[in-house]
């Protein structure tokens, strides 16, 4: 029987650099998250209502089909502002279904584990960490929203006849609401990214960190509008996560907006709550055992 | 040496937890002691970088830790005292992970992941989930993860913590292994004084943030020529009766182990003759050496004092 001396030896291979080691923090982290079937059913959920869209485009620009659903002359043609508006509106839902589901587990179940103590015991800074887990969040939301925003863009271009307003007003129109379009997508994913993070970096405790999730969100929305009623300062229903991003919304692809936000008191809260997010996260990014002094 | 402290400071807030720290850390595997909240977990930290100090320098493999502490810690392997894992991610899975981390290439990382596991001795269950193995096995993993990456630097904390005798016999070899086979240096934290003297070559024990005690095992474990130990065969009453006669100090225990020391009138030679005189038979004959438990004990007396003195 052949013996096989089992010992221990130095590596003596290349390194990567540390942009490339950078990588296998959003990697391991989405594997994670991927592994939770709640997750992937909304990640699926997300992808249906482009489903719909597309069926929804294919018809109102195909009159035989029109025809044959009994639709005859209608106008069933909805401006493609107001398209991406509903379709990002339903988006952001679902994300904040996605974040519930896998936001927990980002930093918690770290926590909990004293995982941060190897971790950092790597060439690994608390800034590359950080922007690790930003990256694997914001890779998740970008799937639901920016990246189904622009496959809602291509489907407009393939469905859309030539002489169709959609292509008329192609450079006028609807080019500037499908930038406008991603424009408010990257504020819902910046937002219901940063939101899970620090919620998962508050507590070591997966099932609290989905009730602070929910309390950021909806607890926001709430004081900022009992503060904006009883001040009688209409601005502050800024301060709320769900009114921002629903004002900035409609401000950005209506040209209008809900209620009395400005685009600065919009600007300034969007800005404030992704510095206080990212650097509430930040700095409980430490070794638990160095936490705990 | 591998480790250098110049009067090294490190501070919490406004409590101080090393003060004024100065030594060389050298030798193969060195075991750090102290007493609880002696300040060895805060030196840990303050050698991986994570803290940093106040006041003086601390280089670890000729690198400053205030200066590049992520290149000290590309060459250090630390395992913590605590349960440590990835929760959901397979031994196997979590060790390419960190070996990735430390920059090696994919393929790389999981020919060491499988090799690291090998060598601490973790079969099938390599594909299990961490949180789902004994403590044993989750003992060997962070040992493995420590080691993945090849560190020159290997700190251990507290390696045998919630093991049973049989695994922590296995776990001891294994960091013997390291020190001995590879050219790696180890740093072993522990409160266990056996543990710490079957890997170790050197110790350094810290009291209150202090250095107590720095230096290799064999050279501080004095031998006091005046004092034996003894065992004998045969009346033990009579013998230590003629030993009182005599007027030396004696102490025995009730397996005939005898503790006898003489003064300066006498030397080894007047043990033989009591021998004789009480007829009994000399089995075990040996100068008293200090154990690491007396050495330990000492230190920490010796800085007790010198910081009483100070206090006056």
């Amino acid at each position: 029987m052949p013996v096989r001396e089992i010992r221990y030896e130095l590596y003596a291979g290349e390194l990567e650099p540390r942009w490339v080691r950078f990588f296998a923090i959003p990697r391991f982290s989405l594997q994670a998250v991927w592994s939770k079937w709640l997750t992937t059913a909304l990640l699926g959920f997300g992808s249906l209502q482009l489903v719909l869209y597309t069926g929804y485009l294919y018809v109102v620009n195909t009159p035989v089909l029109k025809d044959l659903l009994g639709l005859g002359n209608a106008n069933l043609v909805l401006g493609t502002d107001r398209l991406f508006q509903s379709f990002l509106f339903v988006q952001s839902f679902i994300a904040l279904g996605v974040i519930l589901g896998a936001g927990p587990k980002l930093l918690s179940p770290e926590l909990r584990h004293h995982a941060l103590s190897i971790i950092f015991s790597r060439p690994i800074s608390r800034a590359t960490y950080f922007a690790g887990k930003v990256v694997a969040i914001g890779s998740l939301m970008t799937l639901l929203t920016l990246v189904q925003t622009t496959l809602l863009f291509v489907v407009m271009i393939a469905v859309n006849p030539p002489g169709s307003a959609f292509r008329a007003e192609f450079f006028s129109a609807s080019v500037p609401a499908y930038l406008s379009a991603m424009v408010y997508a990257a504020m819902v994913t910046a937002l219901y990214g940063l939101v899970p993070l620090a919620a998962s970096a508050a507590t070591a405790n997966a099932q609290r960190a989905a009730g602070i999730i929910v309390a950021i969100i909806f607890g926001s929305s709430a004081a900022g509008r009992i503060l904006a009623e009883t001040l009688d300062i209409p601005t502050l229903e800024a301060l709320g996560i769900v009114p921002l991003l629903r004002n900035a919304g409609t401000a950005l692809l209506r040209g209008t907006s809900e209620s009395d936000l400005s685009p600065a008191a919009m600007a300034l809260s969007f800005f404030a709550w992704c510095g206080a997010l990212g650097w509430f996260t930040y700095r409980r990014l430490r070794p638990v055992d160095i936490f705990e002094e | 040496m591998f480790v250098e402290l110049e009067n090294l400071t490190v501070r919490y807030g406004r409590r101080t937890v090393l003060e004024g720290m100065t030594a060389t850390l050298a030798g193969k595997c060195i075991g750090l002691l102290g007493p609880n909240g002696a300040g060895k977990s805060t030196l840990i930290r303050t050698l991986l970088g994570f803290v940093k100090p106040a006041a003086g320098r601390a280089r670890v493999l000729g690198i400053d830790v205030s200066q590049d502490p992520l290149a000290i810690r590309q060459q250090v392997g630390y395992m913590p005292e605590h349960e440590s894992y990835i929760h959901g991610l397979s031994a196997v899975r979590q060790l390419r992970y960190v070996g990735e981390l430390s920059g090696l290439p994919h393929r790389a990382a999981m020919e060491r992941a499988h090799e690291m596991l090998n060598f601490v001795g973790l079969g099938e269950e390599r594909y299990r989930p961490v949180e789902t193995l004994s403590l044993g096995n989750q003992q060997r993993v962070k040992l493995a993860q420590s080691l993945v990456h090849g560190p020159r630097l290997l700190i251990l904390d507290e390696p045998t913590n919630a093991l049973d005798p049989e695994g922590r016999q296995e776990m001891l070899h294994l960091v013997r292994d390291v020190g001995r086979i590879s050219g790696s240096h180890v740093i072993m934290c522990s409160h266990i004084l056996n543990d710490i003297e079957f890997c170790c070559d050197s110790v350094c024990v810290i009291n209150k943030g202090r250095v107590a005690l720095n230096g290799v095992i064999a050279e501080l474990k004095k031998e006091d020529r005046r004092t034996y130990d003894l065992r004998i065969e045969g009346d033990s009453e009579r013998f230590l009766g003629a030993v009182a006669a005599r007027g030396w100090v004696c102490s025995g225990n009730d397996r005939g182990d005898i503790r006898v020391q003489l003064p300066d009138r006498d030397d080894a030679r007047s043990i033989f003759a009591v021998a004789r005189e009480a007829d009994v038979q000399l089995r075990h004959f040996h100068y008293k050496q200090d154990t690491l438990e007396d050495i330990f004990m000492n230190a920490l007396e010796e800085s007790r004092g010198s910081a009483a003195n100070a206090g006056t």
